[in-house]
């Protein structure tokens, strides 16, 4: 039967409505990932004025030891600047799953307004050739170059431009409960590798696990006890010359022995488990960094001793060494509104400010190492203080592996690893895996 | 002119789902198509490099452990999770005593989070302070323990187990099927003398095929995509024994190699555009097959 002329018009109109709806939803994107383009994200402030609202990702939520100061930066920078700008924090909880994010939106063109990334020489270059990144060099004024370390912002330069600005000093010591060891009839933290072996039995002869490690997730306290155990072999450079040289399959033997000494779920184990064994004093050693601190309990914190690098027999690194690089970069998203990016680079300049860096630092133990200020040292808790203490004594100071290979070897490392400690692999087709994953 | 009219309204009328899928999965098939050629870390411009992804496919352990994990596992869907569900579903449309109570049992697993599933499960299977390794040092098989997730004969059996007695999904779908069967039948069946299980086996079973077919079709598409618990359980290992198909298109991804988790996602596609038509072909109708 033929349409009557009444249903043609309904259908007409039908057909036009899911047209213009369809249109309307694909034109939704925009260069900063929000919808409506460059004006997202302007609310009314006081008055008649617009403040630009500023998106910060971070993972310093919730839980973690740095959540309730980065809150306090962000709302103080909101007191400060709240007639032309607001930060606002988009929480993501989880260290990996944040820093999958952050390249993903990095491949999409969806970076937040402020951010961070983990420094590393080989992935930082993917952030800075984006040419997606502010340039910050034309909003650093006198002051805030005044209050930086100027080697240690060569880090986030690239091509004349200023791309990011380091936020902590990566120092990953070893944790050591001293109750523990002296059950076990340990004196002193070892100062050999042949010398953890020995400690690690007289533990495991009293029912303690010696080490706190897994292989779930990038397997981080195994990586940074590896990164320790090929250093000392290598020497303090050695991860600076790629992964071709003898001490990577070397250390893997000493780490597959040392895995013995890890409690029975060690193998898939995710930070958290195995963290839990340390905390729970199950498990005497832990390697990791300041940031752990604000987990220990009360009753835990009297008991925890900082230990340093053991030595390798002909080993080319020294004993007493310890991990120390550049953690955390922070950088701005690229803005065409100059007025977003000016409060942009104002947040990093207050965020990194050395009374904001200060104070990261009393509550978290995390040093920032971009930033000039000065501690007292009664102000310091004791962890934190045996911690730069024994970082002013170290002779040599290591890199840490994760931090100078590629994402591909970072996803290699922790399924090698299981097979490595579930004899799948030799030590040295564990070193070849990570150096073809290097080569991807 | 009257059928032009009739057509051009129904080719109007067509349009807009045929946008729709031309933007939403022919374009993004046919991208994969191409950076499948491609060498891209999806910031610096694509290189092209041949059949070099595919290459690397046929070199790739870790892709032959994922792919043989992910049909393993859409083979337990098939041959004990859908067979669990419709033996439950059998038994509760018989309307047993607190079947109701039953029925939201089996199906309350299937609102929870995977999240929370898996963090259920993490602790059930621990080695070190499990729930599944207290029960058995309890009942005297402390021989039985082990690191359940972490030890490579265990861990890809483990990650199945966590998920295929959480039967409620198909269990319903097989309920309302199941419900809509002539109740005559079985009662002209009742009087012939057949039993219970005659019933089920020469009326329900036949009947229910047109569930079946959905059901296999849905948990064979379910399980290529399966991603969450095997990222949060094993996280792949160990040593990639637990790796699925989109875990490892995943850890590509985050390692910038974009056109060769593209090739593999292109594989993902092509297996799951093969199950389809299998399936399709496995349960079509005897009337179509006479003519």
């Amino acid at each position: 039967m033929k349409p009557t002329g009444k249903k043609r018009v309904i259908a007409f109109f039908t057909l036009v409505l899911a047209l213009a709806l369809f249109l309307q939803a694909c034109s939704g994107s925009s260069g900063n990932g929000k919808p409506g383009g460059e004006d997202a994200g302007t609310a009314t402030a006081g008055g008649n004025q617009k403040a630009v609202e500023l998106t910060f990702a971070t993972h310093w939520v919730g839980e973690d030891g740095k959540a309730g100061i980065v809150q306090k930066i962000v709302d103080d920078f909101n007191a400060k600047y709240g007639e032309n700008a607001r930060v606002v924090i988009d929480a993501i909880p989880d260290d990996d799953v944040y820093q999958d994010k952050m390249k993903t939106n990095l491949a999409t063109g969806s970076l937040p307004d402020i951010f961070t990334f983990y420094y590393n020489p080989v992935e930082s270059l993917r952030y800075y050739s984006s040419g997606k990144l502010l340039d910050l060099v034309p909003y650093m004024n006198e002051e805030w170059k005044r209050n930086t370390n100027p080697d240690t912002l060569a880090a986030g330069q690239y091509e004349g431009q200023t791309l990011a600005v380091p936020l902590d000093q990566m120092i990953t010591p070893f944790f050591y409960n001293k109750e523990l060891f002296e059950q076990a009839g340990i004196s002193s933290f070892p100062e050999t590798w042949d010398g953890m072996i020995e400690a690690a039995e007289a533990l495991k002869s009293r029912g303690i696990h010696a080490l706190a490690m897994g292989t779930g997730e990038n397997a981080w306290s195994a990586m940074l006890l590896y990164s320790y155990i090929v250093s000392s072999i290598g020497g303090p450079d050695v991860m600076k010359k790629g992964l071709d040289d003898p001490a990577y399959a070397e250390a893997a033997q000493i780490l597959k022995n040392l895995f013995n000494y890890a409690p029975n779920d060690a193998v898939g184990a995710t930070y958290q488990q195995y963290a839990s064994h340390f905390i729970n004093e199950r498990a005497a050693i832990i390697v990791n960094g300041p940031w752990m601190i604000s987990e220990f309990p009360e009753e835990l914190r009297g008991k925890i001793g900082v230990g340093t690098s053991p030595a390798a027999p002909g080993g080319k690194g020294k004993q007493g060494a310890l991990i120390s690089g550049i953690g955390w970069m922070m950088a701005a998203k690229k803005q065409d509104d100059p007025l977003r990016a000016e409060y942009s680079a104002r947040f990093i300049e207050f965020f990194t400010h050395p009374d904001n860096a200060k104070q990261i630092f009393l509550e978290s133990g995390e040093v920032f190492e971009s930033t000039n200020y000065t501690v007292d040292e009664s102000e310091v808790d004791p962890i934190s203080r045996e911690i730069l203490g024994k970082l002013r004594e170290a002779g040599q100071t290591y890199d840490y592996f994760e931090g100078m290979t590629s994402s591909a070897v970072k996803i290699e490392f922790p399924a090698s690893l299981s097979a490595l400690v579930l004899d799948q692999l030799t030590p040295e087709k564990f070193a070849e895996n990570l150096r073809n994953a290097n080569m991807q | 002119m009257r059928s032009f009219r009739h057509k051009t309204s129904i080719l109007l009328f067509l349009l807009p789902a045929v946008v729709i899928f031309i933007v939403y999965y022919l374009y993004p098939v046919g991208f994969l198509v191409y950076t499948s050629f491609m060498k891209w870390d999806s910031i610096t411009p694509m290189e092209y490099v041949g059949w070099a992804n595919y290459r690397r496919l046929a070199e790739d352990g870790v892709f032959h452990l994922a792919l043989r994990n992910t049909l393993l596992w859409g083979l337990a869907g098939v041959f004990l999770h859908i067979p669990m569900a419709m033996l439950v579903a059998m038994i509760l449309s018989r309307k047993i005593a607190g079947w109701k109570w039953f029925r939201s049992i089996f199906f309350m697993p299937n609102l929870i989070s995977t999240l929370a599933l898996a963090m259920l499960w993490q602790f059930i299977y621990n080695g070190e302070f499990g729930l599944l390794n207290e029960v058995l040092r309890l009942v005297g098989l402390e021989s039985w323990q082990r690191n359940w997730l972490g030890n490579l004969d265990t861990a890809f059996p483990a990650l199945i187990a966590h998920w295929i007695f959480y039967i409620g999904y198909y269990m319903v779908i097989f309920m309302a099927h199941i419900s809509t069967i002539d109740p005559s039948l079985y009662e002209s069946s009742q009087i012939d003398g057949a039993g219970i299980f005659q019933q089920e086996r020469h009326i329900t079973l036949p009947l229910m095929k047109p569930a079946v077919a959905v059901a296999v079709l849905l948990v064979l598409t379910d399980t290529l995509k399966n991603f969450e618990a095997p990222f949060l359980l094993t996280n792949g290992g160990p040593a990639n024994q637990t790796m699925v198909m989109s875990l490892h298109i995943y850890n590509r991804m985050v390692s910038y190699q974009y056109g060769y988790a593209d090739t593999l996602a292109l594989m993902l596609v092509a297996i799951g555009a093969f199950m389809v038509i299998a399936v399709r072909m496995l349960f079509r109708e005897k009337e179509e097959r006479g003519g």
